[in-house]
Parts: C-alpha cells; sequence; structure tokens
C-alpha cells in the first residue's frame, strides 16, 4: 500500500461499520441526530481522541499536517460518515486556522494551536447578511486604533461562531476604495471581552443540520494589533492565498459522501427485484451506476492532482484551486441526482426502520453545501476567466520541466513540504499539468512500445487519440477566447462555456497522467485503463470515439469491479482502501 | 391596443388565487410563512386543507356530468397549478382526490360514480393504494389480495399492505389495487372502491406516518387489511381491469401531475425575482450580471414552453384521447425534469439562501426543492415514462406522414376558445398504434399556410424530420432505455414542446397576457429554439427583450405565463 493511505486505513479500523447498530458511527445513530439537528458530539469527541484534530496543523508547528494527499483522504473517511461532523469538527476549523497558520506571525500561529489541541473549533467570518461572498463590499469595519484593532458589524451563516475558541474575520480597515482596504484578523475568545461579542440564534439549514451555524455581531470588540493575520491592509491578498489551500482540498473530501451513495444504491439496485429481475439488470440502472464510478474516478484524479500540486507547483494554485472547486461539486450533484433515481421512493423516506436507504436523503441533503460554502461555481469560473486569455496564449511556456509533472503525478514520490510563501494570485500564464500534452503522446508510445505492461492496444490507442482531440479544444478555445469579456459584470454563459472547457481539458490530461506516472503501482484494475477511457468519454463525449461493442464490454467490466468493490468493502478511489 | 382576457377555463383558478391572498402575508394560512412553519412541525395544514373545500375545490374533482364542476381538464391543471404555486404539500394532500377517483371516473359504473362523486363532494378523501414497499412501479408483482369468499359469492375477502400512500389514513374511501387471482399476465389484478365505513373495523388498520424528505406536513401513510369483506359491487369495471384501468387512469394523472411541476416553478420563480430585484452584489444589481440575467431568461423560457405543453396536453385528452399513452408520458418525462433542473438553476442565483430553511432567510426555497423532487418520482418514474415512449414512438415513426392530418383539429387543441369535446374515458387506450397528431404537426406544420412566413416552424420541421429518421434507423424497440435512446427522446420532448408553444402563441391573440406581441412571440419561440435544440447562446437583444417581459408581468402582479393571470392581491 502507498504510504501515505496507512493512516486513512487506520482511521476506518478505528471508525469501523457505518451498518453496525452498535457504532457510534452507524448510520442510524448519524440518522438520528440528524432528524433532531443535534451535531455529534460523542463521535466529535472520537475523532479529537485519535488525534484528527493535529491534523489542521503543520508538522513544523507540533502537528500532524504533512501531505495535503493524506489530509484529504482522513476527511473523506470522515466525510464517507458523516457530512455534519466533517464540517463541523474539521473543516471550518481548518479553512479558518489557514490563513493564520501560514500567513500570520509566530505569535498567532501560536495562539491558533494552542486553541485547537485544547479541542476547540475556530470559526471562519467572511460572509455577511447582504454581501455574501463579495468581499471587496464587506461592511464589518476594524478600527485602527494605537494599541487595538476594534471590530464593528455582523458576520452572518457562521459554522461554530458560538462555540468557537477563536474567529478569523474579514474587515474593513480602511475607508479608502481599493483592494488594499481590507484585512484579516484573528480574534481570540481569551483574549477580548466576550461581552462585546453578541450571538445570533442557530439558523437551520437544508443540510448538515446539527452544524452550529449561526452568527456574531461586533460591538467595538477589542483585539490586540498583533492580531492582524501578515498586515493591516493584506486581507485581501491573505484570504485569496489562503483560499487557495482550502478550494483545492475541500472538494476531494467531499467525494466521501458520494462514496456512501453509490455504494447503497448498488446494494439497492443488487437486492430489489422488479418484472421478475434484479433492477441491477436493467439498462438505464447500471448505466448510471457505472457513470457514478467513473465520476467518481475522475473526481479523485482532479482532487489528488490538486492536493499533490499545492505542494509541487504551489505558484500554480490560482487556477488549480478555482478549476478543483468549479469541477468537483457540480460533477458529484449531478452524480447524486442520477444515483437518486434508482433508489425511486426509497430516496425519499426519511426513517430508518422502514428504509435501510434512509440516509440517502441525507446525503441528498449534506452535499450541497460543498458548493455554496465558500465559492461556488460561478465565482470560480470568474477566478479562472480573468486568467484564461493569458494561460491560453502564453507561448513563453516551452521548456516544460518532465519531472515536475512526474513528482505531482507519481503517487509513490515523496511530496516535499508546503511552502505557502510560494502561493501567488496569479499563474502568470503558466499551467504545467496541459503543457505536458507537448509530450505525452510520445510518453504513451513508449509505454505500448515497452510493454512496461500487458496493455490492451485498444486502450492505448484510444487515449493517443484523444490527445489530439484535447489539443483541437484547447486550439479552437484560443480563438473564442478573444471574444469574451473579463469584466465580471460581463461574465456570461458564453464565458462559463470557456472555462468549462478549458477545465475539461485539464482533468482529461490529469487522468492520463496518473495512468502513465503509476502503472504497477496501484491494481490490476488500474492499470487495465478501462476506467480512463470511460473517463475521457465522460468528461467530454467529443474527446474520445468508443465502438458500440465495447462501450458495453467497458462497461460490464467496470461493473464487475463495482460489484468487487462493494462486496469486499474496498473504497471506490483510485488507490484503494480497505474498509473494516 | 391588444386587449388580453383570461380565459374563461382558467377563470376558476383566477378566483382562489385571490381568496388564497397574498404569500407574504404573514398571517395568510396561504402564506409562505405558515405553510413554512406547518413544514417544519410536519402538521397536517388542516385549516387550509379546510378552507380548500369550503372554497369548493372538491368539486373541481367531480365532472359536470355527474353534479361537479369539472369540465376541461385545463381547469384543473390551473387549479393545482394555483395551489401549488403556495404550498406543494397541500396541493399533494388536496389533489389526491382526483387521483383516487380517476379510476371510477374512468371505469366504474353509475352506481359507483354516484357513490364516490357524493363522498367527494362532502368534502371527504379519497385515496389511491395502488403501491406496496416490495413491488413499487410493478403493478403485476402486486401481493394485497381479493380472494374469493367462499361463505358468500357476493364478496371478495381483502388481505394485504399498501405502503407510502397519501392519505392512507385520513381518507374515507379509498381506490385499491389487488390481485384476484394467481396467473401471471395482465389480467391478474383488479381495481375495487373501498369505503372504509362499510369495512369492519377490526379487519383494518392504519399505517404509522412515514417521515418523508419533502410533503413533511401530508399524510404519508398506509393501510393494512386482515380478511376483511368487502362486496363484489365494488369491483371497478371488471374483475381483472385492474391494470388496464390503472394504466389509463395513469394517462390522466401524468397529464395534471405537470400542475404540480409548473406551480413549483412559479414559487420559484417569485422567490428568486424578488431576491434579483433587491439584491446587490460586486458593486451591481444581481440582474445586471449578464451570467444571472441569461440563466433567468433561459429558466423563464423553459418554464413557458412546458405551460404550453401541459395546456397542450390537457385540452388532448378531450380532442384525442385514444393517443394519450404517448403525450401523458412526454409530459410526465419532460415537465419535472425541466422542474428540477430550473429550480436548481433559480437555487444558484439565490446562494446560500437556497439552503436556509428560516422564513427570513427565504427558507420557503428549500421546502420548494424537497417538495418538487416527489413530483419526478410517482405515477411512473423518469424511466418507466422513457419507456412508454419508447414502445409508442416505435410504431410512430413507421406511419408518420405528412400527407394527411386534420388541420380542423390544430384549431379544437390550439385555440383556447375552442371548445373542447366532453371527456370520454371510453376513448382512452393503452396505446394509439402509430397515430400522433402531435408529432406530425411537428414535422409537417411548415407546409401549413400560416406556417409558411416562419423560418423557425421549418427548421422545427427539419430537425424532427431528421429524430424520426434518426430513431427508425435504430433498433428501437429490443433494447432497454439507455442514454442514447434517452438523448433522443430527450430531444423529441423538446420538440414537441416547442410546437406546442408554437402553435398556441400563433393561435391565440387576446388569450394571452398583452405583453406578448407579435415581435415578442416570435423572440420566444426562436429563443428557446436556439438554446434548447441548437445548443446556442442567446443575443443580447433578444435577453433584454424577454428581461423586460419579466419586469413588466412581475411589476403588473401578473403570473409568469402565457396567460394574463393575476397573483396575490385582487385587481378589483
Amino acid at each position: 500500500m502507498l504510504k501515505q493511505y496507512e493512516k486513512t486505513s487506520q482511521l476506518e479500523k478505528d471508525l469501523g461499520s457505518m451498518s453496525d447498530e452498535s457504532n457510534l458511527f452507524s448510520f442510524n445513530n448519524i440518522l438520528s441526530l440528524d432528524e433532531k439537528s443535534v451535531f455529534p458530539e460523542q463521535q466529535a469527541d472520537f475523532l479529537y481522541k485519535l488525534g484528527l484534530a493535529d491534523y489542521f496543523i503543520p508538522v513544523n508547528l507540533g502537528g500532524k499536517l504533512q501531505s495535503f494527499e493524506e489530509f484529504i483522504s482522513l476527511w473523506r473517511s470522515i466525510f464517507r460518515r458523516d457530512a455534519t461532523l466533517g464540517l463541523g469538527f474539521g473543516l471550518t476549523t481548518f479553512m479558518a486556522a489557514v490563513s493564520g497558520i501560514y500567513f500570520g506571525s509566530d505569535e498567532i500561529k501560536k495562539q491558533i494551536v494552542k486553541t485547537i489541541k485544547n479541542q476547540k473549533s475556530i470559526s471562519v467570518a467572511y460572509h455577511e447578511e447582504d454581501h455574501g461572498n463579495d468581499l471587496l463590499h464587506a461592511e464589518v469595519f476594524g478600527e485602527v486604533t494605537s494599541d487595538a484593532i476594534k471590530l464593528t458589524g455582523k458576520k452572518l451563516v457562521i459554522n461554530n461562531a458560538a462555540i468557537s475558541g477563536g474567529l478569523t474575520v474579514f474587515c474593513r480597515t480602511s475607508q479608502k476604495a481599493g483592494a488594499r482596504a481590507f484585512s484579516l484578523i484573528y480574534v481570540n475568545k481569551e483574549n477580548c471581552n466576550n461581552s462585546t461579542l453578541n450571538y445570533h440564534e442557530k439558523i437551520s439549514t437544508l443540510g448538515v443540520r446539527g452544524c452550529k451555524i449561526s452568527g456574531v455581531e461586533f460591538n467595538q470588540t477589542s483585539a490586540p494589533l498583533n492580531s492582524i493575520i501578515s498586515k493591516l491592509g493584506n486581507g485581501l491578498e491573505v484570504t485569496l492565498k489562503a483560499f487557495q489551500i482550502t478550494r483545492a482540498t475541500l472538494p476531494g473530501m467531499s467525494i466521501g459522501i458520494v462514496d456512501t451513495a453509490l455504494r447503497k444504491t448498488f446494494e439497492f439496485a443488487n437486492s430489489r427485484v422488479l418484472y421478475g429481475s434484479k433492477i441491477l439488470s436493467f439498462t438505464h440502472v447500471y448505466e448510471t451506476l457505472v457513470d457514478a464510478y467513473i465520476d467518481i474516478s475522475i473526481s479523485d484524479c482532479v482532487s489528488l492532482m490538486s492536493a499533490r500540486s499545492l505542494h509541487v507547483i504551489t505558484e500554480q494554485m490560482s487556477v488549480i484551486s478555482a478549476l478543483t472547486k468549479f469541477y468537483i461539486p457540480k460533477k458529484l450533484q449531478n452524480t447524486l441526482n442520477d444515483l437518486s433515481v434508482i433508489l425511486g421512493a426509497r430516496q425519499y423516506v426519511r426513517e430508518g426502520h422502514e428504509n435501510e436507504y434512509a440516509i440517502f436523503q441525507k446525503l441528498m441533503r449534506d452535499y450541497p453545501v460543498i458548493s455554496l460554502a465558500h465559492a461556488n461555481d460561478v465565482v470560480c469560473a470568474s477566478t479562472i476567466i480573468a486568467q484564461l486569455k493569458y494561460l491560453l496564449w502564453n507561448n513563453s511556456a516551452s521548456f516544460q520541466d518532465q519531472s515536475v509533472v512526474k513528482k505531482i503525478f507519481s503517487l509513490d514520490e515523496k511530496l516535499p513540504e508546503f511552502d505557502a510563501d510560494k502561493l501567488s494570485i496569479s499563474n502568470h500564464g503558466r499551467n504545467s499539468i496541459l503543457e505536458s500534452l507537448a509530450y505525452l503522446y510520445h510518453l504513451i508510445s513508449e509505454i505500448n512500445n515497452n510493454k512496461i505492461i500487458d496493455l490492451m492496444n485498444d486502450v492505448c490507442l484510444k487515449v493517443k487519440s484523444s490527445l489530439t482531440k484535447i489539443s483541437d479544444s484547447l486550439y479552437e478555445l484560443k480563438y473564442k477566447i478573444k471574444y469574451v469579456s473579463l469584466i465580471i459584470k460581463d461574465f456570461d454563459m458564453q464565458a462559463y462555456d470557456c472555462v468549462e472547457k478549458y477545465c475539461q481539458a485539464h482533468v482529461a490530461i490529469s487522468c492520463i497522467l496518473f495512468w502513465v506516472y503509476n502503472l504497477k503501482k496501484i491494481s490490476p484494475w488500474f492499470d487495465e485503463g478501462i476506467w480512463l477511457v470511460l473517463a475521457l468519454q465522460k468528461i467530454n463525449n467529443n474527446y474520445i470515439d468508443i465502438e458500440k461493442e465495447i462501450q458495453k464490454s467497458f462497461q460490464n467490466k467496470t461493473l464487475i469491479n463495482i460489484e468487487y468493490l462493494v462486496k469486499e468493502n474496498i473504497s471506490f478511489s483510485l488507490v484503494p482502501v480497505k474498509f473494516q | 391596443m391588444i386587449n388580453a382576457i383570461l380565459p374563461k377555463q382558467f377563470e376558476p383558478a383566477q378566483q382562489l388565487e385571490f381568496e388564497m391572498g397574498c404569500v407574504d402575508d404573514l398571517e395568510n394560512i396561504f402564506g409562505y410563512f405558515q405553510i413554512l412553519k406547518n413544514d417544519e412541525s410536519e402538521l397536517f395544514p388542516e385549516i387550509a386543507f379546510r378552507k380548500l373545500g369550503e372554497w369548493g375545490l372538491n368539486n373541481f374533482y367531480v365532472p359536470r356530468e355527474l353534479g361537479g364542476n369539472l369540465e376541461s381538464f385545463e381547469t384543473l391543471f390551473f387549479l393545482i397549478r394555483t395551489v401549488t404555486r403556495r404550498d406543494l404539500s397541500l396541493a399533494v394532500a388536496h389533489g389526491k382526490n382526483y387521483l383516487g377517483a380517476s379510476p371510477v371516473w374512468v371505469a366504474g359504473n353509475d352506481f359507483q360514480k354516484k357513490y364516490l362523486a357524493k363522498i367527494i363532494q362532502e368534502n371527504e378523501s379519497v385515496s389511491l393504494g395502488l403501491t406496496e414497499k416490495e413491488h413499487g412501479s410493478d403493478l403485476m408483482g402486486n401481493e394485497l389480495t381479493f380472494v374469493a369468499d367462499k361463505s358468500n359469492s357476493g364478496h371478495l375477502i381483502l388481505s394485504g399492505e399498501k405502503w407510502l400512500i397519501n392519505n392512507a389514513t385520513r381518507c374515507r374511501a379509498i381506490t385499491l389495487y389487488g390481485r384476484t387471482n394467481n396467473h401471471k399476465g395482465p389480467k391478474s389484478h383488479s381495481l375495487l372502491l373501498i369505503d372504509k365505513n362499510q369495512i369492519d373495523s377490526n379487519k383494518f388498520q392504519h399505517l404509522n406516518k412515514i417521515k418523508t424528505h419533502g410533503i413533511r406536513s401530508v399524510d404519508i401513510s398506509g393501510i393494512a387489511f386482515n380478511n376483511a369483506p368487502i362486496s363484489k359491487d365494488y369491483i371497478i369495471g371488471n374483475k381483472g381491469e385492474g391494470l388496464e384501468i390503472t394504466l389509463k387512469s395513469l394517462q390522466i394523472s401524468r397529464t395534471m401531475c405537470s400542475s404540480l411541476s409548473i406551480g413549483s416553478m412559479d414559487s420559484a420563480f417569485h422567490t428568486v425575482m424578488s431576491f434579483i430585484l433587491n439584491r446587490k452584489l460586486y458593486g451591481s444589481h444581481l440582474y445586471d450580471i449578464k451570467f444571472v440575467k441569461e440563466n433567468f431568461v433561459k429558466s423563464f423560457l423553459m418554464l413557458l414552453t412546458s405551460e404550453a405543453l401541459a395546456i397542450t396536453a390537457s385540452r388532448c385528452l378531450h380532442v384525442i384521447p385514444e393517443e394519450m399513452n404517448l403525450i401523458s408520458s412526454t409530459v410526465k418525462y419532460f415537465v419535472p425534469t425541466v422542474a428540477e433542473k430550473i429550480i436548481n438553476n433559480l437555487g444558484n442565483i439565490l446562494g446560500a439562501r437556497a439552503y436556509l430553511r428560516g422564513f427570513e432567510h427565504k427558507g420557503i426555497y428549500q421546502k420548494i426543492i424537497r417538495d418538487n423532487k416527489l413530483v419526478g418520482l410517482f405515477d411512473g418514474s423518469t424511466i418507466v415514462n422513457l419507456q412508454n415512449m419508447t414502445t409508442e414512438l416505435s410504431q410512430v415513426v413507421k406511419r408518420i406522414s405528412g400527407d394527411s392530418f386534420d388541420v380542423k383539429k390544430i384549431k379544437t387543441i390550439f385555440d383556447l376558445d375552442q371548445n373542447l369535446p366532453v371527456f370520454n374515458p371510453d376513448k382512452l387506450s393503452l396505446s394509439a398504434k402509430g397515430r400522433s397528431f402531435l408529432t406530425e404537426i411537428m414535422c409537417f406544420s411548415n407546409i401549413l399556410p400560416d406556417y409558411n412566413d416562419l423560418p423557425i416552424s421549418q427548421n422545427i420541421s427539419d430537425k424532427s424530420c431528421k429524430l424520426i429518421e434518426n430513431i427508425k434507423s435504430k433498433y428501437w424497440l429490443t433494447e432497454k432505455v439507455d442514454k442514447e435512446k434517452q438523448e433522443l427522446l430527450e430531444q423529441y420532448s423538446w420538440l414537441i414542446a416547442i410546437t406546442c408553444l408554437m402553435n398556441i402563441v400563433n393561435s391565440n391573440q387576446e388569450n394571452l397576457n398583452k405583453l406578448y406581441t407579435p415581435e415578442l412571440k416570435a423572440c420566444l419561440i426562436n429563443s428557446i429554439y436556439k438554446l434548447m435544440i441548437n445548443q446556442e447562446f442567446l443575443d443580447q437583444r433578444s435577453l433584454n427583450s424577454i428581461w423586460e417581459l419579466m419586469i413588466n408581468l412581475y411589476k403588473d402582479n401578473k403570473l409568469f405565463s402565457l396567460f394574463d393571470f393575476s397573483v396575490g392581491k385582487s385587481n378589483a
């Protein structure tokens, strides 16, 4: 097993089976907490005991966060069981801590580490009622005096606002117009007058019902000057960089939700008899299951690519992180919708004793928070569109360092330590992954010629032909983009379409690169490459042509693989992890 | 100056709308605040339910011939749509009466019809007991049985359970589907009209309310019978005709279900429109962001197209009842699918507010999302309907020709002033065996004099003929519904729906809202065709014209509809 997955394997053992009624993490326990809109406190305590909160803290600050790939994999196991727990125990704390940990002074780092070690959450306070996530219009104001910064205003829809040990607050610190009018403050509740903090009552939500989402009103809340993360006026820049880390990592964790959905839907399809047959034998049913599995495989590639790129091509993360957050949540939401059709009425019944698939309606309600929280697809698309012309027309990227790309995609290569200082708010026209198109054809030919593995010639041929189609689509895009405006007000469906096409190309290349660089390291199923061919088709069905008989055969083999994974209790991820 | 008159068949709905008052009024039991409260607490909307009865909605579930008010299905469509715009839960709870009654209207004898009419007009409920836990849509698999009573040849003995049945507990009567013989095949089941008052209370029990994802306040429960005797007089139609009668009743209910989808869309538009007009983001109004406007306008066009299809289908029940298998399945596949897309799209515009449950945070929206999901699930899921369409179309493509279709029928169907023939359920048929009037006009309306000037009709006809050829060339019937087939059926549905839109706007003038000038009508049809068939983007001029139309409708307190329907406050 690849080393970075050992801890996940152990975690899966520790968390146990969801079908086991006596288990803290059983479906019925999780469902009943959700019904009552109660946070899973016991489950959170268990995670604290396992030391999982240490993963919010980098190793060099005394924590366990070393590889984002490992981090995402661990949280995926939590999300497999309960998104409420994933979000409330971890994610929002991680999102809040990231800016202080990577851009704050030593004092702030110390305080954040202390809060987390004290088993307290940290809240991330950007969102305001009238401005959503439109940061440039934030109204919460931080008045800087000679020895303090005084906050006034309201932040709403903030997870854990009332119970957290601290808040990372985005506020306006100058009345001048422009990007330097904002700062990020780490408000340590131990260091401020708590009577100036007024908490909103719990805001009830469609999903993650147990999360303690509320809001906070600051009434001249005073925080010491050294609470300013980085420098006064750096709020926007730090935020954009911190967001790169969270946008790159959050979507991959959410795959856990869909893993559970596919698992349960498969079980249903394999047991439900209609018109005298198991519905698994119906064409639309098995096609949907196969599609869902391929969607998960694709999303996994994107997530892994993103997590590892954070370490290796940190300076290119502005586009890659936006792409990850753009692509995965939307795709997996569709996957869930498609799976729900198979379940029929059983997606609609909430009670476990009436319906052993009752967890599904919770998954459906929980998942949208992944796209909603923290920049939806449109916001991410507008991040990308601003750089798209440069990315497509940058001819100076003629030298490609293959070893860089190899390091990203070879899962057995050790990742360099993450250096936040390398984050940049622009890719400056570089995308090393897409640039690999220049030599990918050759790489695949090499594989075929050297017979590194007994591959189906079919797969190699098809993948090579897709490279041409992907190139063509990028070429077309170069000219389409000339007609698209970069101003956010002008952002339209045409611009969105351009972003989508660019992302598809990047995602497709990522999938191919994973395959090329990990042969004989994962599993025979992985090496065979059927998943890759189906993935390329799913990403954009113009990328690849599959004859009808071959399509059927590939679908069949994928179905057999799904059946095997369900039976053996193995994850649907690219790198399989055995569950308890 | 164009005058606008609401077609008289929609008048009852207009009156009901005024009766139900303003959705934003906090005290109003038909307002979003109270409705949301009910939903949170999962309490049945007793008062609202009763008020609907007092207003006389029940009478619209009973055909005119039996002393009720139901004449045209368009009337029923718009009534349920109007209730759904407030609360889909309420619409489903109340409108269930029609679903429960329809097998009797379709195949019952005079005695049964009068019996049921009386029950409904006394404001009691009738439910439909079709599905069972283990069998879902597999009606022939159902296990509840009606066995011959050895001690009384005039009786059947009833045993078994029905699960996930709307109103199972609250209803007085239930139209029950059960097995009357053990042979495999379509003649194995029958339908019975069960009056609970006539059954020994020891012999049946209500099952507990089942907690559901949406329609939380509705009585979704079940009923179990334990050797209960029932007179054979209550067999609807003949013994063994259960499946056939059910399938025919489903042709009506699948068509009428569109009112739930469209009412949900109405709700969604109302909520998001007010949000768009008041919300600023990135320094502009939300509606000034082109992406937002495009999405909103596109969704509006999809809504109008769905409305056109639904109204057309309602009228077809009267004019071409024998073709309703294909039409009802098309409606049941298309409209709920479009509704889900639109409700998602508009939800994206709302952003975080689509996720919050508090009233002050547009909490009604998450209820709309959950409630609306129901429509695609019952009375034939997407797949069941696609399968149906497949079967019918396989014959249609062999028979279709532009040689002779009844041009007069176009006027009867699409001109809303034309009187409809009385609905004759005897003409419902399990298959039209290749006849499809709508498919024919979709393919060949370009040859009609009225449409010669419209280049769009040429486009529609060309695309449609190509589609038919495409369908012909595939191994259509032998294989089950797969992705490829689904894509073709989706295209078929859009072309049919756009054809309906084109014909309705061309056949009516004063019947439509006065804002629909000839230029705007052409713009609408061209735009939806461009968007959905050609997968192109809207041009700026069309975008602005249609947005302006939407603003004007909203400011005039009009429903987002082709028709001049007022919402909320009475204009009197």
